[in-house]
């Protein structure tokens, strides 16, 4: 990794260009997301051979467990419910990479 | 060596033995030169040829010996090496052995049930005593898990279950935490039958995965707790707090969230119940009987009234039974000075005071309770502590006359609603707080005025209406510092003190004679109502009517507080005390 470099995606179908492009170390996904959602988002990068073990974070504003397991089974690494801290999402970071 | 010098010993002992022989035999033989060659070297011959057989029988023997002895070194070192061996595969058998009894003895300490689960959801063995003992005692292994710990559950939870199991075993991304966070048996309820009845409890379950040198899963172990006990402790601590704060939205309700009227109360009722046991004691001691009898009535009085205001209800019961009870002595006593019974009624009285002492100590648990559920900062440190130190640090206190026109407004507005009559209570002052001291005698005072203005004074709404009065009552009460002194003016616009009526029942009741009564004025009749025991009610209630109230009201005003009363009665329009206090 080159620094410390945040690629920044407004919505999913950016996110998945600029993961096509790129290769990244750890992926933090919105659950909401215009056009292309954050769980369909998942499913993609895990089906790309070199994303298959990244470790993609969810952020979600739903903590239900019925989310939990969609997210497990879309591929999710761990997830993060709302409203996030700066001291969260360091913990996710240094635990991930 | 040694051994060759044998042989060679030997051989010339058999070499003598020889020549003894020859010369035994020598007359026989009778040469001389040959017998000579025999005697010098038979010994000689037969020595040397000892010594040559004996040297190599010798070597032989001693070869053997180091062939022996090597034999047995190294029968010696393998059996060393032997024992060495199996002591070192015992040691490691028996660390291997403690090591497996301290893991059992873990994992049975543990409290929390574990099984391991395969792909398969059967259970493997290992599961630990408290499994058994949380799930039955039987033999699980083999057994799925499905069948064993969800079976009762409902085939839709069985359906998810299934699911997140399958999803354990399969999913390579997602976290222990988060695929425990997905659990739906995070907690589930579990039936068993123990010995003939039906057994629920309270599991709850997470999981840790296990993987193999693969990172694929290969094993899932299910860590499961007993939470039966704890979730009734918290159902019960829930249900305790729910009547605690259906207890306390009363207290809210009845004192707008003003505790300080209940604290004040407590505290003075602390005091009351110290002078109760002093006054009970002087009676046992039989010093003054009537007067102390009377001072004890006046404050068992005041508790009925205050306390009925407040709405403990059970204390005001005590206190009314207490009140009646005694007033039956005090007509006795009267009667009859001194009564062997008066012993047994001293013990009833006792009993009473414990009664009263048990109100106050569950009054303060209450309130500490309800401190602690509020945060204790909000209040005073002074009001917080109720021990009896605290009842007498408040005296000193001044008291603000917001908090006893709370009171006074509280004690109007139960009184009136017991006696179906209709008042306002409005009270005015120019002083913004009163001494400690005189407020508790004051407080007394005012409550048993208007606790008779309601009584007697105050007519019923009807009553009022038909004299051309508005319905509602006016009860004032005026407090103003006039120099050195505080001027309290009391007023109600009831009826009026009803001369004809105090003049009927002082007859009946012998306090003066018909032609005392005829002389006096009507001022010298209204005296006579604040004399101790008179009442013109013809039934006790809560309110008033044991013909005490006025008397205790003479009394602290005289007594207590050193004061002056001045009475203007108005009959059919009210009533007007003023009553002066040096500060």
């Amino acid at each position: 990794m080159d620094g410390d470099d945040i690629l920044d995606a407004p919505e999913g179908k950016t996110a998945l260009e600029i993961l096509n492009k790129e290769t990244i170390d750890l992926l933090f996904v919105d659950w909401n997301m215009p056009k292309l959602n954050g769980l369909d988002l998942v499913k993609i990068v895990r089906k790309m051979e070199k994303y298959k073990d990244l470790p993609i974070i969810m952020v979600t504003s739903e903590a239900a467990r019925y989310n939990v397991l969609e997210a497990i089974k879309a591929g999710v690494t761990d997830y993060i419910v709302k409203p996030i801290t700066g001291m969260t999402v360091m913990e996710k970071i240094k635990a991930y990479m | 060596m040694k051994q060759r010098y044998k042989w060679l010993f030997t051989g010339f002992a058999a070499g003598l033995m020889i020549l003894g022989a020859f010369i035994l035999f020598n007359d026989i033989l009778q040469t001389k030169s040959a017998s000579f060659l025999v005697v010098f070297l038979s010994p000689l011959i037969t020595a040397l040829f000892g010594f040559i057989s004996g040297t190599s029988v010798e070597k032989i023997f001693s070869e053997n010996t180091i062939l022996k002895n090597k034999n047995k070194d190294l029968q010696k070192d393998m059996l060393e090496q032997a024992l060495k061996l199996s002591s070192d595969i015992n040691s490691a058998m028996e660390d291997l052995q403690n090591h497996a009894d301290q893991m059992d003895t873990i994992v049975n300490n543990i409290n929390s049930g574990i099984c391991f689960i395969g792909n398969d959801y059967k259970i493997e063995s290992g599961y630990n005593d408290s499994f058994v003992s949380i799930f039955g005692d039987k033999d699980y292994l083999g057994d799925t898990i499905m069948n064993s710990v969800f079976g009762i559950l409902d085939s839709n939870t069985k359906t998810s279950i299934a699911d997140y199991l399958e999803l354990c075993f399969t999913n390579k991304t997602a976290t222990t935490s988060m695929l425990n966070d997905a659990n739906p048996v995070k907690e589930f309820e579990f039936v068993q039958v123990v010995d003939g009845s039906v057994v629920h409890k309270i599991i709850t379950s997470s999981i840790s995965i296990i993987k193999n040198t693969d990172k694929e899963v290969e094993k899932i172990m299910f860590i499961f707790d007993d939470i039966t006990s704890e979730n009734e402790l918290k159902k019960e601590l829930e249900k305790r707090d729910q009547e605690y704060k259906k207890r306390y939205s009363i207290m809210v309700a009845l004192f707008g969230n003003d505790k300080k009227v209940i604290r004040r109360f407590i505290s003075g009722l602390e005091e009351d119940v110290e002078s109760l046991s002093l006054k009970i004691k002087a009676l046992k001691q039989n010093e003054n009987n009537s007067n102390t009898i009377s001072d004890i009535l006046g404050t068992v009085h005041s508790i009925k009234g205050e306390a009925f205001a407040l709405g403990f209800e059970k204390l005001s019961k005590i206190a009314s039974d207490f009140e009646a009870f005694f007033k039956k002595i005090k007509d006795e006593i009267l009667g009859l000075e001194s009564n062997l019974e008066i012993i047994g009624f001293y013990e009833k009285l006792n009993n009473e005071k414990r009664e009263f002492d048990k109100t106050i100590k569950v009054l303060e648990e209450f309130l500490a309770e309800d401190d602690e559920r509020n945060g204790s900062n909000k209040e005073p440190s002074s009001d917080l502590d109720l021990s009896g130190s605290v009842a007498k640090h408040l005296e000193y206190e001044n008291v603000s006359v917001d908090l006893l026109r709370k009171e006074l407004e509280l004690i109007n507005k139960t009184s009136a609603k017991e006696t179906g009559k209709q008042a306002v209570f409005t009270l005015n002052s120019s002083v913004n707080s009163i001494d400690g001291k005189k407020y508790k005698l004051l407080k007394e005072l005012f409550l048993h005025l208007l606790r008779n203005s309601l009584a007697h004074g105050i007519e019923t709404p009807v009553e009022r209406l038909q004299a051309g009065k508005d319905s509602t009552g006016h009860i004032t009460l005026d407090i103003l510092k006039a120099g050195n002194s505080l001027v309290l003016e009391y007023t109600d616009d009831g009826s009026g003190f009803d001369i004809e009526k105090i003049k009927k029942r002082a007859i009946e009741n012998s306090v003066v004679s018909e032609e005392e009564i005829f002389k006096m004025g009507s001022m010298d009749i209204l005296k006579i109502v604040f004399n101790d025991g008179f009442s013109t009610s013809d039934s006790a209630d809560m309110v008033a009517g044991v013909g005490v109230g006025m008397s205790v009201v003479k009394k602290h005003v005289f007594k207590g507080l050193k004061g002056k009363l001045s009475l203007t009665n108005k009959p059919g329009k009210g009533i007007r005390i003023i009553i002066t206090i040096p500060v």
